[in-house]
């Protein structure tokens, strides 16, 4: 029996999703005097077009009455869905009005994939882009990062007011950040970390490369953004390659290895609990995940023949692996390459990382190395259970961070749903664009649905501007239920279906 | 006095009506777009694409097959980036000619600068999508080494506002270009400016800078009234 929300929760979903727009909306706005001073007047006027009225309707939405703003679970949940979707709307405008979508779709498409981190981009000629829209793409890429990370915070919240157990399985981060303040505090420092570190170290190493000076900063901006929050826009067609230097790849793959680190992993490295670190076993996955990725994609270049040498097989095989593991989905060569010059082997690893992903609580993508990991321990527990004597009890355990916790059946559940959900994703995907172009290679079509599915952004010139109607809507909303788990986009069609058919 | 209901049913009303107009004004905002196309560049008319570069096959050359010096490699005549991109391994070594714009940074080094050369449709017919509104997918290129004296030809890069110098590259496609760590380049022996780079003259969209300034009012009368409000309580 559903029951009806009240019209309390309505409300208060309302405006803690108008503060969430409000905020991204005053930022895209900001953004229209930079492209004034860019001389890209009618950017300008479109970012205004776009950011105005969601501030307008942030502003009065805040102002709706509620006795209550407290975060339940089911708000909170419910609230992220609602926030991500209509701050895709707002981001949605100014790039429909820059000419460069074929259709309204085609700009949904590209502002989901920017505020999911995702990287995809359906724009059509690309290298003619006015900057100032190259920084938006970088600010959804930033907002949808941070809010990633403080939505995971809301919910650890919410799940401890109504003083559940906390499962791996739900959502993300759950021991990733104790306590609001501490732990918001944490999330900020993470992300000024990397932004410091990033503009920094990237600014240098492009200025070495020979970046001019006039676009140097924005081309900095848009680098740090799409690594370090793992979204992977660049604003080229040549991807990194283009600026065919090893620093810069090297400042990108430091970025996007912290990007896709927890923030609890991350406050441990700088309080130098190398131990807790060392036995958090959910690091140990990651790390395991990215040197199986890494050994299978040099192996696969090796074999393959793409690279003669040694080195260039490391230099594009790490940067690759890290790229997908971390779902970054940048990449050193032309994405049609992937399938024509890298073999068999090489992209089979790549996508086995990018359906997995980074650590929870970080801003990657993929079903998670936590999920991963509990998965391997629950099909050994079951083996050991069938080995042991009858009535003997084993108990399987792993360490998060300093703390010991017991493997259950809900764990392994849990992360086995997400699993199986996130393969269903892979396959609707894959058969949705075999189905809109014949053309189109299985291999292909796989790792295209893997990639939006795990919000990775690796393109091998599948999704291209002018996509069918139907393509487009299966790959934002593939999108949308990688970076919402699931559980979000469910939690929010329940909701609205318990508003009509629920029980008051 | 009007009940509950009533009010969120005028709120919901409110709401999509608000929607609408803002709907109403992005649509009118897109469709008033103007338009000022550049010419058609009438680059590579006299080197249509080698029809020897069609038929190389797309097998992959195995890492013990011998290796061929330069001397040995026979022209192949004009390519497009998409060839080379779908069969890199078809034009390993070969010398061949190239059209296209230069576009984004043009990167200077020590005995000449990497430059990123497109040859789609936005770059040698069409010329910048905002100038024209016509779709023919996405961009296309490939990166061109420059050395000496040819860098100084690509000074004008493509971007937002024009479209950059229109080169005709000769040169040799490396498929794992040891001095670029192992990437697809295109190492030019010889390259000119064929087209001159031409500015957009885009006007300013008036409909779209009238929507702007009545949904900014909006938005600053909003927040003002939501700030004048907040202060009486």
């Amino acid at each position: 029996m559903l029951l009806a929300p009240s019209v309390d929760d309505v409300k208060a979903i309302i405006r803690a999703s108008a503060t969430g727009v409000l905020v991204f909306s005053l930022g895209i706005a900001l953004l229209a005097p930079v492209a004034l001073v860019l001389g890209e007047a009618n950017a300008a006027t479109a970012l205004l077009v776009g950011a105005a009225p969601a501030v307008a309707m942030a502003v009065l939405g805040r102002r709706i009455p509620t006795s209550s703003l407290r975060l339940t679970w089911t708000r909170a949940i419910v609230t992220a869905t609602t926030t991500w979707i209509a701050c895709a709307c707002v981001a949605a405008v100014p790039l429909y009005l820059s000419g460069h979508f074929v259709g309204v779709d085609a700009a949904f498409f590209d502002a989901v994939s920017g505020v999911t981190n995702t990287g995809h981009s359906l724009v059509a000629d690309l290298d003619h882009l006015p900057r100032s829209l190259v920084l938006l793409r970088s600010w959804m890429e930033v907002a949808g990062g941070a809010a990633f990370l403080f939505v995971g915070q809301s919910l650890l919240e919410a799940r401890r007011a109504l003083a559940t157990s906390l499962t791996p399985g739900d959502t993300m981060g759950e021991h990733v950040m104790p306590g609001t303040g501490k732990g918001l505090r944490r999330t900020w420092r993470t992300i000024a970390a990397l932004g410091i570190t990033g503009v920094v170290g990237v600014g240098v190493a492009l200025s070495v490369a020979g970046v001019p000076l006039a676009s140097l900063p924005i081309t900095t901006i848009s680098l740090v953004a799409a690594a370090a929050t793992t979204g992977g826009f660049i604003p080229n067609t040549g991807a990194v390659g283009a600026y065919h230097s090893v620093v810069v790849e090297f400042m990108l793959v430091v970025l996007m290895l912290g990007g896709a680190t927890s923030v609890g992993v991350l406050a441990a490295a700088a309080r130098r609990q190398h131990d807790r670190i060392r036995n958090d076993f959910s690091f140990q996955v990651y790390v395991g995940m990215l040197a199986a990725v890494l050994a299978g994609t040099m192996v696969g270049l090796a074999r393959a023949g793409t690279f003669e040498a040694v080195v260039p097989v490391a230099r594009h095989g790490i940067f690759s692996a890290v790229a997908a593991v971390t779902t970054t989905g940048l990449s050193t060569v032309a994405p049609e390459l992937f399938i024509s010059d890298f073999g068999v082997l090489a992209p089979a690893a790549l996508v086995t990382g990018m359906a997995v992903g980074g650590m929870l609580g970080s801003m990657s993508g993929g079903f998670s190395t936590l999920r991963m990991g509990l998965l391997a321990k629950g099909v050994i527990s079951d083996v050991r259970k069938v080995l042991q004597p009858e009535g003997a009890v084993s108990r399987v355990g792993w360490m998060r961070l300093g703390r010991r916790e017991v493997l259950t059946d809900a764990h392994v559940r849990s992360a086995a749903t997400t699993v199986m959900l996130f393969l269903i994703g892979i396959l609707a995907g894959a058969t949705v664009l075999l189905w809109a172009d014949g053309r189109i290679a299985l291999r292909g079509a796989l790792l295209t649905a893997t990639s939006a599915i795990g919000n990775v952004g690796l393109d091998v010139g599948v999704l291209e501007p002018g996509q069918a109607w139907y393509v487009t809507t299966t790959f934002t909303i593939l999108m949308l239920l990688g970076r919402l788990q699931w559980l979000g986009i469910f939690a929010a069609i329940g909701f609205v279906v318990a508003i009509v058919q629920g029980r008051r | 006095m009007t009940t509950p209901r009533t009010r969120h049913r005028l709120l919901i009303a409110g709401f999509i009506a608000a929607l609408a107009v803002i709907g109403i004004g992005v649509q009118w905002s897109h469709d008033a777009a103007p338009r000022v196309p550049l010419d058609v560049v009438p680059a590579g008319a006299e080197d249509p694409e080698s029809v020897e570069a069609r038929t190389l096959t797309c097998e992959r050359t195995l890492p013990d097959a011998p290796t061929r010096d330069l001397e040995e490699v026979e022209p192949v005549g004009r390519v497009s980036s998409e060839a080379v991109n779908s069969c890199p391994d078809a034009f390993d070594g070969q010398v061949v000619v190239y059209y296209g714009e230069v576009v984004g940074d043009v990167l200077q080094r020590d005995g000449g600068a990497w430059t990123l050369v497109n040859d789609d449709a936005y770059a040698l017919t069409l010329g910048p999508l905002s100038g024209h509104g016509d779709f023919e997918g996405g961009n296309s290129g490939l990166a061109v080494w420059l050395p000496g004296q040819l860098a100084t030809l690509a000074d004008e890069p493509g971007n937002a506002d024009r479209r950059g110098d229109v080169l005709r590259v000769n040169g040799v496609v490396r498929r794992a270009d040891p001095e670029d760590g192992g990437g697809l380049t295109l190492r030019a022996i010889q390259a000119e400016v064929v087209f001159e780079a031409q500015y957009l003259e885009t006007p300013v969209n008036r409909v779209q800078a009238l929507v702007a300034a009545v949904f900014t009012l909006v938005a600053i009368g909003v927040v003002v009234w939501d700030r004048r409000l907040r202060a009486r309580r």
